[in-house]
């Protein structure tokens, strides 16, 4: 069972990019999250990473349930 | 400060002086690249799994750098008695034997990496430009071996009593050979460089660094005092009490021995 918190890795390797979506980790700190990420994905010469605990995002469309909770309309 | 381009303008004590420096310290990146490797599939998750190995090949990758600065020197100690003769490697003592748990892995990431760092930031800030030229990268990669020994030791340190007396005796166990590494107050190898303006801190100079850069890393821990070593024994150019004793294993792993009868070796 993953420990932690779920953290969504984004980066870059040029300028002229946008922060793309890289993966995640699941870690019990920002700082855990920074080195995971790091260290996760580094197949790439990233000039920027940067790391978003999923709870933090702040949602604009949500995503609808695959199956409706019971009870529910 | 007057850059050093190449080996030829250091002096002869100088030179000897470097050679014996980069030996402790590459053997010792190579030795914690291999306690790293044999925890990278034993830590407590996968994430943690795949940080070890990242820090393993960065560790002996650092290892290389400084093993080819070393062989442009004339003092390269470094020759064929090293596959048979363990006091021919000059690894610090705490990585003599394998990590017994993670927090042996933790407390190697904290205090033996934080050395090596210390030692690295030092020699970006003198002026043998071989060194310079190479270790912006090296210590760019060593920022998150920090963050991650921070991280890990604070983690330990808020676990059960169990694991914080753990944790406890770990440090105190690799502490002393820490603080020996920096060497007594003359004759430590490290004045000469410091003198050479290779390292921008003498010994005394780089082990209050150590501390100070550790200190913070270590909060909430019952770090010993820097304690009084026993110089008895101590060698300088080996940084170290005694020989290391690697089992054979480890000692066939380091010095190629199980793969030397392919052929393809050096």
């Amino acid at each position: 069972m993953a420990i932690g918190r779920l953290y969504e890795v984004f980066a870059r390797s040029r300028r002229d990019d946008a922060l793309g979506h890289v993966g995640t980790v699941n870690a019990t700190s920002t700082d855990f999250a920074r080195v995971y990420a790091r260290t996760t994905y580094d197949e790439e010469n990233w000039i920027e990473m940067v790391v978003v605990e999923r709870a933090a995002f702040i949602p604009v469309i949500e995503l609808e349930p695959l199956v409706k909770p019971e009870g529910s309309e | 400060m007057t850059t050093i381009a190449n080996p030829e303008e250091l002096t002869a004590e100088a030179s000897q002086s470097l050679a014996n420096w980069l030996m402790a310290m590459s053997d010792t990146k190579h030795l914690l690249g291999l306690r790293y490797a044999e925890w990278c599939t034993g830590g407590p998750e996968l994430e943690a799994d795949i940080a070890a190995s990242a820090m393993a090949q960065f560790e002996l990758g650092h290892a290389r750098v400084l093993r080819g600065i070393l062989g442009d020197l004339p003092e390269d100690p470094r020759d064929d008695s090293r596959d048979t003769d363990r006091g021919a490697w000059f690894s610090i003592g705490s990585l003599d034997r394998p990590f017994t748990d993670w927090v042996d892995l933790v407390v190697g990431n904290a205090l033996v990496d934080t050395l090596l760092t210390v030692n690295l930031r030092s020699a970006l800030a003198g002026n043998y430009r071989p060194l310079t030229q190479r270790l912006r990268k090296v210590l760019a990669e060593e920022k998150y071996h920090s963050v991650h020994a921070g991280a890990w030791v604070d983690r330990l340190a808020s676990g059960p009593t169990a694991t914080v007396e753990r944790l406890n005796a770990a440090i105190a166990g690799v502490w002393p050979h820490c603080i020996a590494w920096f060497g007594p107050d003359a004759g430590n190898g490290l004045d000469e460089l410091h003198d050479a303006g290779v390292l921008a801190d003498g010994a005394a100079g780089l082990r209050r660094r150590f501390i100070e850069t550790v200190s913070p890393m270590l909060e909430g821990t019952a770090t010993p005092a820097a304690g009084d070593v026993d110089w008895d024994g101590w060698n300088n150019a080996s940084r170290r009490h005694g020989v290391p004793e690697f089992d054979d294993v480890c000692f066939a792993m380091i010095t190629g021995a199980n793969t030397r009868a392919l052929g393809v070796g050096t």
